[in-house]
């Protein structure tokens, strides 16, 4: 075997938008858009600095039901860079972008490889020399919904020296939260005599094997609060004795967050902003020249717990600190309005917004046990949450009025039972402090009832 | 239990005071600003604390400053007795427990004597029965801002409030709902479109369009790709077709430069040789012939007349000569004379027989000249028929034309040459098909012809080169749309719009969620206090109702499932809350507070606390109401709080028992 290097990547997901975010300026949302196209680059910078020998990217480069026109462009932008260089591609499609979708008219470059709906292999050659290393096997997904196990098509050539590379877009052991697209077992995966699976689909990066070595390399770009922690891509050198080092190369431009903060022990607003803005200096230093998006959530019990539970506070709150944020990076000179590429002096961290699990200064157990109308109602929903059926009716009826509207009713529709307890539990407490707290009879003006803005 | 001494070092207004409150009703009677909310605020500062610096109007802190709170005594239902001293400011020189907030010590002493310090949670425990600050402060202050509520409030409202009045908490859990219920319907309303989660399915739904057509870029893009090559395609075949016409038309014209240069040479050459004939110069060839062969005509006519006329000349001469030679034989020329001339002639004649017989010997000598003559002759002829030949072989009439053949021959060599050379400019470069083509075109058309067919050439040219201005120009257009849709997607970023209007509708209808699931859970609340609590209010209710109003009014009955409240009129039967009088109204509302304070108060009867209640109440009125109070003071211990002074009066009258602090 010959040594080479090659780079492996996976749900390029072009120009697919952020979600779950609101409230956000032009300026940042430009920046936001731009970043997925910035990890693309990254990645071609990376493959050009690195002189790998070639790149392997695992399927959903896009997202055909964009129908992204600026995805295809900057796609082809990549690949003519590579092509300068000389690295070849090798890529298969995805369920997000299959065969069968629309795509640019014009044809691929010749130094990229798109493998068809029939696996198929090629074989590699070292730059350097032109001496074959490897062998690479893929299958492009025909349609956007694959349910065979594609894995059993591929074979490894008997008796052939060269390094064996397998590319499939699937779901190894049925992970979960992604769709179980070609479905295969590990063990069909280590059986089959390959020495390098390069495993697209699900976006998390993760290792499930070393040998042989079984890769997912997650998406490059996170897109929502569901999708944290770095991303990037492997590069993968492989030694003349067929050992394979891996490195993990970082990609992203955005980082996304989750972090709680306790409310025990702060008295005042004053306090708990500084306590925020504390910890977004952290965030900042943490990852300069790079966005960060944070949802802080509000735990434990304190004082502050009534006034976080008027929204108005949280949304001011949520409001100043963002206006500081953007007042800072118009200032580092990012308020232009022709921002297209990131270019990051310092970091910017962006608060996706608050969420609340604070509790009362409550003794629960004491309204429970109180013959009050407070105590009623915490029983009635203490005996409600006992049985989810119960959860169901009373959420349903609470909320019979939203299902006019097809839009609200797909929303409704998409409250699993944990949501609905979770509503039930929040319902409480809105009531404990409507009806707890120590407002005098004539309040001049009582506070607003809804929880912080922001994402949920 | 019941409070035995209020001991306030300072507190709002009220400052070193030390009231005892012995019996079960006490009046404290004072002017409008004596303090008396301010005691009842110390009441509650006492037994759960004193407010904090943010809940300022409830904190009556010293107007006088010193010390601020005091302790107050209370006597269990057990015996025991308890002093609660808190301050938020100490007075100098005692000292308490605690180092933030509130100083306070709270002890406890038994029936025995013995004494004993307790915390905060124990005191609530055992002596308030685990009721909290809210539930004492909702449950046993009646105060006249609430009566008088009553009056304020529409009729609808005015019956929940009147419901709620039996409920702990009732007022809140009405304030509650009714800010709920606004809130919410700020954020949605069925068929709404200017609440806020409208507004964003608005903003949704149209962002969802504009994107939908921002994703006809891409298939756009390619038709324009498609399109760009199809024309590419018809601009080279229009171009050849083009260059081809050119091409020919460019040979055409060339060759009819040619031929009229030549026609123009040979039409000079005419010109001149008809004018060196003296001929008119506008004869055309044909003419000319005709003119020639009129002229050999004339000319043969001419050389007959010619002869004729020579040799009429010549007959006449010999007539002449005859006659003179006639006249010669005669001496004198008369005319008649002629015969004898004529005689002289015969004589003549004689000698011309004379001659003939000569004549005949000259014949015999003729004979051999003759043959020389025939052969001269043949000779002639053989000279003739060999020009003739030459004259046919040559076509020509006679030697002139021959001559003229010949020139043209010249001629036609030269414009052979001439020809060769042509062709060689005119088909060089074509290949044979176009050769025939270009060849069959110069051949069978006339000259006129030709002249047509460049006219329509040029015309078909200049229609080809529109064509192909409008294709470029087209191509232009596709080109210029091609980059506009490749910037266009550059910019818009509707998308990502669509889904930040998403996550904030998600965000809202998250809201409005946890606030109807808070509704509903209330509404569910209440019933279970319409269906298990109210009705033993409601009836203790209707008994101090029943008294309150002298028996006018018999119960108050509620319509279940509405939260309205009906009072029995003895006579009228049951009457709408909002039928009643404000007075009566007043009382009812008065009727469930104290039926709801009993309900609640259950094993552990505490302390009643009424402000002012009793300003806008008639005599009678009045004295219903006390002699309710009477029977309450029964269970309870009352505070009474007042300024009129025919309160007083009527309470000493009625409840002589009562204790009548002035304050």
């Amino acid at each position: 075997m010959k040594a080479f290097r090659f780079l492996h990547a996976a749900d390029l997901h072009l120009d697919t938008p952020f979600s779950g975010m609101s409230g956000v300026p032009d300026r940042l949302r430009g920046l936001l858009r731009e970043s997925t196209f910035a990890a693309f680059d990254q990645l071609i910078k990376v493959a050009i600095e690195e002189a790998v020998d070639f790149v392997v990217i695992s399927g959903d480069i896009y997202d055909a039901s964009d129908s992204s026109l600026r995805a295809q462009l900057r796609l082809r932008e990549g690949w003519d860079k590579l092509g300068e260089h000389g690295i070849p591609v090798y890529l298969i499609r995805g369920n997000h972008d299959p065969l069968s979708s629309r795509r640019l008219r014009l044809a691929l470059p010749g130094h990229v490889y798109e493998f068809g709906s029939q696996a198929e292999s090629v074989t590699a050659v070292r730059r350097s020399d032109g001496e074959p290393v490897a062998v690479l096997t893929g299958v492009s997904y025909p349609t956007p919904a694959v349910h065979d196990n594609l894995a059993l098509q591929y074979r490894r050539e008997p008796g052939s020296a060269l390094y064996h590379i397998g590319l499939l877009h699937g779901n190894v052991d049925g992970q979960e939260g992604h769709d179980a697209y070609a479905p295969c077992s590990l063990r069909d995966l280590q059986a089959s005599g390959y020495d390098y699976w390069a495993l697209g689909h699900i976006h998390k990066r993760e290792i499930l094997c070393e040998s042989p070595w079984v890769v997912y390399p997650g998406n490059i770009q996170g897109r929502s609060l569901k999708e944290t922690g770095p991303k990037g891509c492997y590069l993968v050198e492989v030694a003349e004795n067929g050992e394979a080092e891996l490195s993990f190369r970082r990609l992203d431009q955005v980082l996304w967050l989750e972090s709680r903060l306790t409310i025990d022990g702060i008295a005042t607003e004053e306090a708990l902003k500084m306590s925020l803005e504390e910890r977004l200096d952290e965030l900042r230093e943490a990852e300069p020249g790079r966005i960060t998006v944070a949802r802080f959530t509000f735990i434990g019990r304190g004082p502050l717990h009534g006034l976080l539970q008027s929204g108005a506070e949280v949304a001011e709150l949520l409001q100043e600190l963002r206006r500081k944020e953007i007042a800072r990076f118009e200032a580092a000179g990012l308020g232009s309005s022709d921002v297209e590429r990131l270019g990051l002096g310092e970091g910017i961290v962006w608060l996706a917004g608050f969420k609340l699990e604070t509790r009362m200064e409550l003794d629960r157990e004491g309204v429970l046990a109180e013959d009050s109308f407070l105590g009623e109602l915490f029983r009635l929903a203490k005996r409600t949450s006992a049985a989810s059926e119960q959860v169901e009716e009373l959420v349903d009826t609470a909320l019979a009025s939203l299902s006019d509207n097809r839009q609200l009713r797909r929303l409704l529709q998409g409250l699993n039972p944990e949501a609905k307890q979770e509503l039930v539990r929040r319902a409480e407490e809105l009531a404990a402090s409507m009806l707890h707290e120590d407002t005098p009879l004539s309040s001049p003006s009582p506070p607003s009832l809804r929880e912080g803005g922001g994402a949920s | 239990m019941k409070l035995e001494r209020m001991q306030i070092s300072g507190f709002g207004r009220l400052n070193g005071l030390d009231v005892e409150l012995p019996g079960q009703v006490t009046v404290l009677y004072g002017p409008n600003e004596a303090g008396k909310s301010t005691l009842l605020g110390f009441v509650r500062a006492m037994l759960f604390g004193i407010p904090t610096r943010a809940q300022a109007a409830e904190r009556y802190e010293p107007l006088r400053g010193g010390a601020h709170g005091g302790a107050l005594t209370i006597l269990g239902d057990d015996g025991t007795r308890w002093m609660i001293e808190r301050y938020a400011q100490p007075p100098e020189g005692l000292n308490l427990p605690g180092t933030r907030g509130d100083r306070l010590r709270i002890t406890r002493s038994d029936v025995r004597g013995e004494v004993q310090e307790v915390s905060q949670e124990e005191m609530q425990r055992e002596l308030l029965g685990g009721l909290s600050k809210a539930m004492f402060k909702q449950l046993f202050a009646v105060t006249l801002t609430e009566l008088q509520e009553v009056g304020a409030l529409q009729s609808e409202e005015l019956s929940r409030y009147l419901f709620h009045a039996g409920i702990g908490g009732g007022a809140a859990v009405l304030r509650g709902e009714k800010r709920l219920v606004q809130e919410m319907d700020k954020l949605y309303r069925p068929r709404g479109r200017t609440q806020e989660i409208a507004q964003l399915l608005q903003a949704v739904e149209r962002l969802e369009r504009e994107a939908e057509t921002a994703k006809a870029l891409l298939p756009r893009y390619n038709d324009v790709l498609e399109e760009l090559e199809r024309l590419a395609a018809q601009l080279a075949e229009a171009l050849g077709q083009a260059a081809a016409v050119r091409d020919e038309l460019a040979a055409a014209g060339r060759e009819l430069s040619r031929r009229e240069a030549a026609f123009d040479e040979l039409a000079g050459e005419w010109e001149a040789w008809l004018s060196e004939r003296s001929l008119s110069p506008d004869l055309s060839p044909e003419a000319a012939s005709d003119v020639f062969r009129l002229a050999e005509q004339g000319r043969e006519w001419l050389a007959r007349v010619e002869g004729l006329a020579a040799k009429m000349a010549a007959l006449r001469a010999e007539n002449e000569r005859f006659e003179q030679e006639c006249l010669a034989y005669g001496d004198h020329a008369s005319p008649n004379q002629a015969a004898a001339v004529l005689r002289a002639a015969l004589a003549q004649l004689d000698s011309a027989l004379d001659m003939k017989s000569r004549q005949d010997q000259l014949s015999a000598q003729l004979f051999p000249l003759e043959e020389e003559g025939r052969r001269l002759d043949d000779r002639l002829q053989q000279m003739l028929e060999s020009e003739q030949a030459l004259l046919a072989e040559a076509d020509a009439a006679d030697g002139e034309e021959l001559l003229r053949l010949d020139a043209a021959c010249e001629r036609r060599e030269a414009l052979e040459r001439e020809l060769r050379q042509v062709e060689l400019m005119l088909f060089a470069g074509l290949d044979e098909v176009k050769r025939n083509e270009l060849e069959e075109i110069l051949q069978t058309t006339e000259e006129s012809e030709l002249r047509e067919r460049l006219e329509q050439s040029e015309q078909d040219l200049r229609q080809a080169e529109a064509l192909l201005g409008q294709l470029q120009e087209k191509r232009g257009r596709l080109l210029q749309e091609q980059e506009s849709l490749a910037a266009r997607c550059q910019r818009d970023d509707l998308v990502q719009q669509l889904e930040e209007q998403r996550a904030a509708l998600r965000d809202r209808f998250d809201q409005y969620a946890v606030m109807a699931v808070c509704h509903e859970l209330i509404g569910r609340a209440r019933r279970v206090y319409e269906e298990e609590r109210q009705p033993a209010v409601l009836q203790a209710a209707s008994g101090y109702f029943a008294e309150m109003t002298g028996g006018t009014y018999r119960r108050i009955v509620m319509k279940m499932g509405t939260q309205e409240l009906m009072a029995e009129h003895a006579e009228l039967g049951p009457l709408e809350s909002s039928l009643l009088s404000r007075g009566t109204a007043e009382q009812l509302y008065l009727s469930m507070r104290l039926a709801l304070s009993e309900a609640v108060s259950g094993q552990t009867p505490l302390p009643l606390l009424l402000d002012d209640l009793f300003v806008n109440f008639d005599e009678g009125r009045l004295e219903g109401a006390l002699s309710v109070l009477r029977t309450v003071a029964d269970r309870q211990q009352i505070l009474m709080m007042t300024c009129h002074e025919h309160v007083v009066r009527h309470v000493q009258k009625l409840l002589p028992a009562a204790n009548i602090v002035r304050m």
